[in-house]
């Protein structure tokens, strides 16, 4: 019987980011590698400035590495231009962030929509996305409400259905429950990961929560910039490595 | 027809969902965008002005053609066909011979070509004149240059004018008794094509310029807004957007803005433009095109304009764009800051923060204070279309055709032009009161003074410049004043043939050779008294064996180049022969040291006895008698034309009748051959150009008011959103125990500390701004006209005032203003700050 190959929508190659500090260096990623399956959820924890976001930022092509490969679906983000990567981003990724960074000028609607704008996607072809998105995060009744107008947990799921409406194969969450109360977050989460495994997604996640993080397929620890593999829930045991 | 239908629908759909968001955006967050309503306002009735206006120049200059030459210029015959009646050359005075010899004139040598038809008498009149008792017809005769067909090609006509000028005219000299004068007169018409050339081209050249303007104004704005709203496209960016989607996000709301001033700015620009025009009583005239004109141009530069700043966005990661929510990006970064004040609070504090915003700082000042800075360049161009000639300028060139003629400037044809004055005062006894009163204030003899190589032999000229014969003056090294460009160290070492004077020298090439002739130098000398001169320039005249006297100027190009005085030495070399040939593609000051290397000199040396102060330059003149002229130059000291100075108060008859005399001189004095007189009538010519042009004056003024009005947007836009950015940091010590007083304080220091650097920068920009006006038309633009007028540098100070006082108080108040805004939205901040906690 012939062994399955596996399809890995995520890989990282020693990615290295430092920033400069008056005469020294600070290391926030030190050759951080990892690998996603398709369809894969994946926890990221650790403390505050051990460097997961910065992490995240750079699998999202968000941040620059200073070193290392990143490959999303094959693709090899880190060789691309900028233009490219922003085109790319639009069509196969979805970020979340912390804050709900919304537009404070656009509505609920608008802002949900923004993603199809930047990537010129016809109306046909999210019309089906988008009411799916609005009737499962409940949002159905603040479409053509300004951010201003909505609550922290409604903001949120705004984002969401942002990060979602293109229908991305890889989603990335800065903490996304971070700034919200615990019968709201829990909701939130249970409405994103409701939705990315109806709809197959991968999804990348940092976070503090370790409730949130248990829910994960593998949890990785980011410490002083070393990322370690914490749990492997589907493999069933628990293992620490210095590298993956 | 489906597809088109599709296509249209697409478009329609393409543009009404950009300029909905855009709208959106634009009219949500009018406090981000109402400067932009301001500026492109600002651009577009700019643009209008100069389009509008350009269209009424050309309108209105063929309307005073057809004011002055009294003629309907599509006049219609008794069969109602059109025909031209438009005309570019008058002759008056004409006996019935003269104007025989012009209607019927086929001669077999002319020049007359039914082909090539030189010219068409178009009118005439007759007048009946008594002359030596007996009465006469004399005639006027009104020509045009060429068949219809030709009519625009001015290059055509002008070759036909000059054509006719040089075998027509001197023949009809010839034709009558020498005491019977006619006089010719060149009309407007001749070159209103060549003017409107010129009117299209200096509006393509404003075109150009205004387009830079507006895009580096529309970019700097557009650059302090995304100073402050980055953010948002750091999130364009996470969902996908590239470059094209950043820039045409960018676009559309500019666009939308566009479209919504565009109404106005065209009303107001009619407006303005009709009311500087009216006053001239010609009909006002307004192009359609002008529309398309206004939103192709205001087009460009929105498109243009949002390019760079967010190509540069578009480069940067995301991350970067998102974290800068608050006004980190424009703090210098801590590590290049020195902590050289302290932290004393809030004083020090304070004086720390404007250092640690210092980049921010200064963009806000240069981009501010730059267009105050073109607001005095507006006003000085204004000034220079108003204020006119300061410097004596020939009124008359006298053409003297050596080759042709017996007739030479030599005390004979002095003594004439002396009698014109004779001739003058009794023409107009009023001016006999006046003691020693001259029509004609100075002759200069003058001639071609760049030779080539192989005319040297044949061509005269009292005239020559230095580098055409391989020439170069030494001057002592103390003599170059400092900084001066042009003269450089004279290395006896590298010369072929060294001048061995004592001392150190400095040489150059920038210098015109000038003759005087002993027997006539009179009229150069009464000439030169029209400038300032320090010594006794008729020392000249005493020069004799080796010792040779010199007067000399002390600029080149018009800017004061040498500190001579009286007694000074300097040197001139006389090219001898080549000893090694030289690159050809050698140029300036190369090609001189690579001559004193290669070649073989002899030097003649000569002592200053005058200077003189203000003479307009191109090259230094030096002024020596003939047989130093000869010695140095080896060329003929023969005057071939003479530049005749008038008194510039003479009114148009005056002159008129001056031009007269001074033709009678050249008729009486020659043969048919003898050349002519060409009245160039500068002076003249000068009064007109301030007098047609009077409307660019003020077109200049309310454009640069227009400009000025810029600055002030950039002031509050930029600071406003500065210190909104800032309120949070005032919130927050003000929550560490900063007291109400010492935000107040914050706010003064910052207010002032602008005042303070504004009136610094605005009045420094200034000078470098006007001086750069002065070194443009004093300097470079001569050296495209050909012809030296001198200006002297001032500094419009009405224009610093202002430019002064609207900077210091834009400095001041664009913080005064968000200061009040804090303390009156305070409390609401706060919630505003605790919600985002």
């Amino acid at each position: 019987m012939a062994r399955k190959e596996i399809e890995y929508m995520l890989q990282t190659e020693n990615v290295i980011k430092q920033y400069r500090q008056s005469e020294s260096v600070i290391t926030a990623v030190n050759r951080a590698n990892i690998k996603i399956e398709k369809g894969e959820f994946v926890a990221i924890i650790g403390s505050s400035g051990s460097g997961k976001s910065t992490f995240l930022h750079i699998c999202a092509g968000l941040d620059k590495a200073n070193a290392g490969r990143i490959l999303i679906d094959n693709e090899e983000i880190t060789k691309m231009g900028v233009d490219e990567l922003g085109r790319f981003r639009g069509e196969k990724m979805g970020f979340i962030y912390q804050k709900h960074n919304l537009v404070p000028q656009f509505t609920a609607l608008e802002n949900i929509l923004l993603p199809t704008v930047m990537c010129n996607k016809a109306d046909a072809s999210y019309q089906e996305s988008l009411r799916e998105l609005v009737e499962c995060l409940g949002l159905s009744e603040r479409l053509h409400h300004l951010p201003s107008e909505l609550s922290g947990g409604q903001c949120q799921r705004v984002a969401i259905a942002r990060a979602l409406i293109n229908n991305p194969q890889m989603l990335f969450a800065d903490e996304p429950t971070g700034n919200l109360d615990r019968v709201n977050a829990d909701e939130v989460l249970r409405l994103l990961l409701k939705i990315r495994e109806t709809r197959g997604q991968t999804l990348l996640m940092v976070t503090h929560d370790l409730a949130i993080a248990e829910q994960a397929d593998r949890v990785f620890r980011m410490d002083n910039g070393i990322l370690k593999l914490e749990r492997d829930y589907i493999g069933g045991n628990r293992k620490t490595v210095d590298t993956y | 027809m489906r597809l088109p239908r599709t296509m249209l629908e697409r478009i329609w759909e393409y543009l009404s969902r950009n300029i909905k968001i855009a709208w959106k955006s634009v009219f949500f967050n009018f406090k981000q965008y109402c400067c932009f309503f301001a500026a492109i306002f600002i651009v577009q009735v700019l643009f209008g002005m100069m389009a509008i206006s350009a269209t009424n120049n050309n309108s209105v200059e063929y309307q005073q053609i057809k004011q002055d030459q009294k003629l309907e210029l599509d006049e219609v015959d008794d069969e109602g066909n059109k025909v031209r009646t438009d005309y570019h050359y008058e002759i008056h005075n004409l006996t019935l011979g003269q104007y025989t010899f012009l209607a019927d004139y086929k001669g077999e040598n002319g020049v007359f070509d039914e082909q090539k038809q030189l010219y068409v008498i178009v009118d005439y009149e007759e007048r009946m004149n008594t002359y030596e008792g007996e009465e006469k017809p004399v005639y006027d005769v009104y020509i045009r240059f060429g068949k219809e067909k030709n009519l625009e090609d001015s290059e055509l006509v002008t070759k036909y004018y000059k054509d006719f000028e040089k075998n027509y005219i001197s023949i009809l000299g010839n034709l009558e008794d020498e005491s019977v004068s006619f006089e010719t007169k060149p009309t407007m018409l001749l070159e209103y094509n060549n003017r409107v050339a010129a009117n299209n081209a200096t509006f393509a050249v404003i075109t150009v310029i205004l387009l830079v303007l507006s895009v580096f104004l529309l970019t700097s704005i557009y650059n302090i807004r995304m100073n402050q709203y980055k953010f948002t496209y750091g999130v364009y960016m996470t969902f996908g957007a590239d470059f094209k989607m950043l820039f045409l996000t960018a676009f559309w709301e500019l666009f939308v803005i566009m479209l919504v001033m565009f109404v106005p700015s065209v009303l107001v620009s009619t407006l303005v433009v009709y009311l500087i025009y009216a006053p001239s009583g010609f009909a006002f005239s307004f192009n359609g095109l002008v529309l398309l004109g206004v939103f192709v141009f205001s087009f460009v530069v929105v498109l243009a304009s949002v390019f760079m700043p967010m190509r540069l966005t578009s480069m940067r990661p995301p991350m970067s764009l998102i974290i800068t929510e608050d006004n980190s990006n424009l703090i210098t970064s801590p590590r290049k800051s020195f902590n050289l004040l302290g932290k004393k609070f809030p004083l020090q504090y304070e004086l720390y923060s404007i250092w640690r915003f210092r980049k921010y700082n200064i963009q806000l000042l240069t981009s501010a204070i730059i267009f105050c800075a073109l607001f005095i360049c507006g006003l000085y161009l204004s000034n220079i279309y108003t204020t006119g000639i300061e410097y004596p300028r020939p009124q008359y060139e006298m053409t003297i055709d050596l080759d042709n003629s017996y007739m030479e400037y030599d005390n004979v044809l002095s003594s004439d032009i002396k009698k014109v004055n004779e001739a003058f005062l009794e023409q107009y006894p009023e001016y006999k009161e006046e003691d020693g009163y001259r029509a004609i204030t100075g002759v200069e003899p003058t001639g071609n003074a760049t030779p080539v190589a192989e005319d040297l032999d044949v061509k005269q000229s009292p005239v020559t410049e230095a580098r055409y014969i391989n020439s170069f003056m030494l001057v002592s090294a103390g003599d170059v004043r400092f900084g001066a460009t042009g003269p450089f160290v004279y290395d006896v070492k590298d010369a072929y043939s060294p001048y061995t004077g004592a001392g150190s020298f400095k040489v150059t090439n920038d210098v015109v050779y000038k003759a005087i002739d002993p027997d006539n130098a009179d009229d150069l000398l009464e000439f030169l008294s029209q400038y300032e001169i320090e010594g006794d320039p008729s020392k000249v005249l005493e020069s004799k064996g080796n010792v040779r006297y010199v007067i000399v100027g002390d600029s080149t190009s018009n800017l004061k180049t040498f500190n001579f005085d009286v007694g000074d030495k300097i040197a001139l070399s006389t090219y001898k022969t080549a000893v090694t040939a030289i690159d050809a593609n050698l140029t300036g000051k190369n090609l001189l040291k690579r001559q004193i290397r290669n070649y073989k000199y002899e030097y003649t040396e000569f002592e200053v006895c005058a200077v003189i102060k203000d003479i307009p330059s191109g090259s230094v003149p030096v002024y020596m008698l003939n047989d130093s002229y000869l010695k140095v130059t080896e060329r003929d000291p023969q005057a071939t034309k003479l530049n005749i100075y008038t008194d510039p108060d003479l009114s148009i008859e005056q002159t008129r009748f001056l031009a007269s005399e001074l033709r009678d001189i050249a008729t009486e004095s020659g043969s048919a051959n003898i050349g002519s007189v060409t009245v160039v009538d500068l002076e003249q010519n000068a009064e007109n150009f301030i007098t047609e042009n009077k409307h660019y004056s003020q077109l200049f003024v309310v454009i640069s008011v227009l400009i000025l009005c810029i600055s002030p947007i950039i002031w509050f836009f930029s600071q406003t959103n500065y210190y909104l950015k800032r309120e949070k940091e005032f919130n927050i010590i003000q929550s560490m125990g900063a007291t109400e007083s010492d935000v107040r304080t914050i706010y003064l220091l910052g207010g002032l500390s602008m005042a303070i650097m504004s009136f610094v920068v605005s009045i420094a920009l200034s000078y470098i701004c006007s001086y750069a006006m002065f070194y443009v038309f004093n300097v470079i633009v001569p050296n495209f006209t050909f012809e030296y007028v001198r200006y002297t540098f001032y500094m419009p100070w009405y224009a610093l005032v202002i430019a002064v006082v609207m900077s210091v108080a834009c400095g001041f108040f664009s913080v005064y203003i968000p200061y009040k805004s804090y303390f009156k939205h305070r409390y609401a901040i706060q919630n505003v700050v605790r919600d985002d906690d």
